[in-house]
C-alpha cells in the first residue's frame, strides 16, 4: 500500500512539473494582411509579428510567416510540423481572414481570389490541416484564432452561389472540435464568440491580440487564470461588443512564464507589511512616499517586464545598476537585441535572395535545400573522393541513415559500406542528377546532409534508444553517442531564440527534467521491487 | 570530446567582424568588413606602391592587415564534413559574395583550428577546400575568386589560449589583386 502511495505521489509530481514547465516549445505564427483580391486588413501582420516576438521571449522556437500565399502557407505548416513533432508545448496563432463553411473553418491565404464557384476550396487552407500536426506533439497545445474579422470574401462567395446547399457563416468562425489536439490538454481561443465578427482595431493591434500580448507573459500564472483577464480587457476595449471565447481542456496547470526569482518572492510580503499602498511611481527611485526602496525597484522591474520594452529595462538599470534584478534586466536586453539583429540579418537574406518577394516571410532558421550547379553535378566521384572525406564509422552510420530516410534504402545502419550502401548511394546519385558511381564526393555528402536534415532528425528522435544501449558492445554505444551529438548540435543551432537561462522557463525546466528523470528512476526501482 | 569544438560555433554562427560578435552571419556587415576599402593602413600603403608581393595561395602573415572576416562555420567533430548549421552560415556568406560591392573581388578562404595536436594542418586544408567547393558548386561563386588555404593552428585568434574554441574559424580574406 505504501509503495502504491509512493508511486502515485511521484507520478503526480512528474505530471505537474511536466505541465507547468515545458521543455521544447514551438509556435507557428501566421499573419495575413495584404490581401490581393479582397479587402486588405490593417493589423494581422502587426499582430502576428508582435505575438511572434513575445513568444520568442517566452522560449518558443517560432515558425512565422506573414502575408502568405497558399503555397507559402503549406510550406510554413510543413516546417512547423517537423519542428513540433517532439515539442512539449505548441502554440498556433493565426490572424487574417477566415471563413466557415458547413462548420469547417478555413484560413484565407493572401492570393485567394474566391471568384470561382467550383474551385474556391482549393484556394483556402483548412484549419484542420494545421491542427492535425498537433497530434504529434507530446504536450499541451494552444490555438489562438484572431480570424473572425468581417469578411467580404464570404459574401462574395455566397453571391456566386458556389456553395450549393452548404451553409456559410459570413460572420466569423465555427467552434472546432479538439479531437486533433491530442490528449495532453488544449486551449482554443477565438477572438470573439463563434459566429460573431471581431474587430480589426483602430490602433496597431486588434483588441484581442492587444489583450493577449498584455497578459500572455504574466509570470507564474496558470493560463486558465489569464483567460479571464484577456476577456475583461477585450470587453473593455470594445465597449462590450466583443467577447473572446476560450475552450479550455487542460489536464493541469499551464504556466507559460515560470520564473523562480528568489528575490521576487519575499518582496511582496515585505512590501505588504511596511507599505500597503504605494504613493505612485512618478519619482522613480527617489520616490519619497515612504515606500521601501526595494519595492519601488521591484515595481520598476515588473513594469519593464510587463511592457517588454528595452527602454523600460534600461530605465530600471539606470536607476539600479547594481539592483537585485540587474542581471535579469541585462539578460532581457541582450535577448531583445539579439532578436533584432537576427531579424535584420534575415531580412537582408530575404531581400537579397529574391528580387520579387512573393511574401515577406521570415523563418528563424529557414530549412536549407541545396541544388548543385551543373559544374557541381559533373564533379568526379570515386573511391578517392570518398576517401578524402575520411568518414569514421559513426559518420558512415549517419550517411546510411540519411540515405534510408531519403528513400534510398541501404539496409542495416551498421557503419560498414557494403553492397547495400553502394546501391543506396547510386540510387541517391541517380535521383539527384549525379553520375551513379556508388561513391560520394564532398559536395554530394554536403547535399545529402543538408537535404535530409529534417527527416534525419525525426529518425534520430524516433529511433529506439534501447536497442543500442542493451547490446552494449563498444561500437553500438558509440553509435548512441553519435546520435545524441548530432541531435544536440542541431537543436542548439535552432534554439537561438530561446532565453539562455532563467527569465523564461529554460534553466528551470532543464532542472525539472532532471528531477523528473530521477523520480522516474525511483519509480522504476519501486516497481521492479514489487 | 571532439564535438566540443564544433558545438559553440554551431550555437552562435558568429561573424567576428571587428569587435562585435553578431548572432548570425549578417551579409551586410560582412560586406562592410571585407571590402577592399577595409584593408588596414599597411596593406593599403603596400598595395598602392605595388609592393604587395605575395600570392593568394600562401599563408598570409598575421601582421598584414588585410580586410578580413571570421565566420564560425560548424564542422562535424574534427572532420572536414560541413554540418547543416555550417552550411546555413555559408548561405549568408554567399549572399555577401554575390553582392555587387564584392562580386569582382577575390578571397582567400582560410581555415584555422584550435591547437590540439595531431592533424590540424591537414584537416584545416580540407576544411578550406570543403568551404570553397560548397560556395562554388552550390552557390555558383566563380572558382577563380576563392583560394583555399589551411592554416592549422598557426594563426590563433587567442594566442594566449591556443586550444580555445574561438581559434577554430573560417576567415574570408580579401586578396583581390594578389
Amino acid at each position: 500500500m505504501l509503495k502504491k502511495l509512493l508511486i502515485l505521489t511521484f507520478a503526480a509530481v512528474i505530471g505537474l512539473a511536466g505541465a507547468a514547465q515545458a521543455d521544447r516549445r514551438v509556435a507557428l505564427v501566421i499573419g495575413n494582411s495584404q490581401y490581393q483580391a479582397t479587402a486588405p486588413l490593417k493589423n494581422p501582420e502587426n499582430d502576428a509579428k508582435a505575438v511572434a516576438a513575445k513568444l520568442g521571449g517566452l522560449g518558443f522556437e517560432v515558425v512565422e510567416g506573414y502575408n502568405l500565399s497558399y503555397d507559402a502557407m503549406r510550406d510554413k505548416v510543413r516546417d512547423f510540423a517537423r519542428e513540433a513533432s517532439d515539442a512539449d508545448l505548441t502554440i498556433f496563432y493565426y490572424a487574417g481572414h477566415g471563413i466557415a463553411v458547413d462548420n469547417t473553418n478555413y484560413m484565407v491565404p493572401v492570393d485567394a481570389r474566391m471568384d470561382d464557384p467550383i474551385d474556391w476550396e482549393f484556394e483556402v487552407f483548412a484549419l484542420a490541416d494545421v491542427l492535425r500536426h498537433f497530434e504529434r506533439s507530446s504536450g499541451p497545445s494552444l490555438v489562438f484564432l484572431d480570424a473572425c474579422r468581417d469578411n467580404p470574401m464570404a459574401q462574395q462567395l455566397a453571391a456566386l452561389n458556389g456553395l450549393g446547399t452548404r451553409s456559410l457563416s459570413t460572420r466569423g468562425l465555427s467552434p472546432i472540435s479538439t479531437q486533433h489536439l491530442g490528449t495532453r490538454g488544449s486551449v482554443i481561443a477565438y477572438a470573439t464568440e463563434p459566429g460573431q465578427v471581431a474587430q480589426d482595431g483602430s490602433g496597431r493591434n486588434s483588441p484581442f491580440t492587444t489583450a493577449l500580448l498584455d497578459h500572455i507573459g504574466t509570470t507564474n500564472t496558470d493560463f486558465a487564470a489569464l483567460t479571464s483577464r484577456i476577456t475583461r480587457d477585450v470587453l473593455a476595449a470594445t465597449d462590450n461588443q466583443q467577447r473572446p471565447r476560450f475552450d479550455v481542456s487542460l489536464t493541469g496547470p499551464l504556466i507559460l512564464n515560470a520564473v523562480s526569482t528568489p528575490e521576487a518572492v519575499p518582496a511582496p510580503q515585505l512590501a505588504a507589511a511596511v507599505a500597503p499602498r504605494l504613493p505612485g511611481l512618478a519619482g522613480g527611485a527617489s520616490s519619497g512616499g515612504g515606500a521601501p526602496a526595494f519595492e519601488v525597484e521591484r515595481i520598476m522591474f515588473e513594469t519593464a517586464r510587463a511592457t517588454g520594452d528595452v527602454a523600460d529595462y534600461r530605465a530600471y538599470l539606470d536607476a539600479y545598476p547594481e539592483g537585485a534584478f540587474a542581471t535579469l534586466a541585462r539578460n532581457a536586453i541582450a535577448r531583445m537585441e539579439d532578436a533584432e539583429a537576427e531579424e535584420a540579418a534575415a531580412t537582408e537574406v530575404a531581400s537579397a535572395a529574391s528580387a520579387v518577394p512573393v511574401s515577406t516571410t521570415r523563418v528563424i532558421d529557414a530549412p536549407l535545400r541545396l541544388q548543385p550547379t551543373p559544374a557541381g553535378l559533373a564533379q568526379d566521384s570515386s573511391q578517392a573522393t570518398e576517401g578524402w572525406l575520411g568518414l569514421d564509422r559513426d559518420q558512415r552510420r549517419e550517411v546510411q541513415a540519411r540515405l534510408n530516410v531519403s528513400g534510398h534504402d541501404v539496409g542495416v545502419v551498421d557503419g560498414i559500406f557494403g553492397n547495400g550502401t553502394r546501391r543506396g548511394v547510386r540510387s541517391w546519385q541517380a535521383a539527384n542528377g549525379f553520375a551513379a558511381t556508388g561513391y560520394l564526393n564532398t559536395i554530394q555528402h554536403q547535399m545529402l546532409v543538408a537535404n535530409t536534415e529534417a527527416d534525419y532528425r525525426i529518425y534520430l528522435a524516433n529511433r529506439p534508444a534501447v536497442a543500442t544501449v542493451s547490446r552494449g558492445s563498444g561500437t553500438s554505444s558509440r553509435s548512441s553517442t553519435t546520435s545524441t551529438r548530432s541531435r544536440t548540435s542541431s537543436f542548439a543551432a535552432n534554439s537561438s531564440r530561446r532565453p539562455q537561462s532563467s527569465g523564461g522557463g529554460g534553466g528551470v525546466s532543464a532542472a525539472d527534467a532532471a528531477a523528473a528523470a530521477i523520480f522516474g528512476a525511483a519509480v522504476g526501482a519501486i516497481l521492479s521491487n514489487r | 570530446m571532439k564535438f566540443l569544438s564544433a558545438a559553440p560555433l554551431a550555437l552562435s554562427f558568429a561573424v567576428f567582424a571587428g569587435h562585435a560578435a553578431a548572432q548570425s552571419v549578417d551579409p551586410e556587415s560582412m560586406i562592410r568588413a571585407v571590402g577592399a576599402e577595409s584593408h588596414g593602413p599597411l596593406v593599403t600603403a603596400l598595395r598602392d606602391q605595388g609592393a604587395l608581393n605575395m600570392t593568394a595561395d600562401q599563408r598570409l602573415p598575421p601582421s598584414f592587415d588585410f580586410a578580413s572576416v571570421d565566420v564560425g562555420v560548424a564542422f562535424d567533430g574534427d572532420s572536414p564534413l560541413l554540418t547543416t548549421p555550417g552550411m546555413k552560415a555559408l548561405r549568408s556568406v554567399a549572399v555577401a559574395l554575390k553582392d555587387p560591392r564584392l562580386s569582382n573581388q577575390s578571397f582567400q578562404v582560410a581555415a584555422h583550428m584550435a591547437a590540439k595536436g595531431g592533424e590540424t594542418q591537414r584537416i584545416s586544408a580540407k576544411r578550406a577546400q570543403a568551404v570553397v567547393d560548397h560556395l562554388v558548386f552550390f552557390h555558383g561563386i566563380a572558382p577563380s575568386r576563392l583560394t583555399a588555404v589551411g592554416y592549422g593552428a598557426t594563426a590563433p585568434r587567442n594566442a594566449a589560449q591556443p586550444a580555445s574554441v574561438e581559434n577554430t574559424r573560417i576567415a574570408f580574406v580579401n586578396v583581390t589583386g594578389l
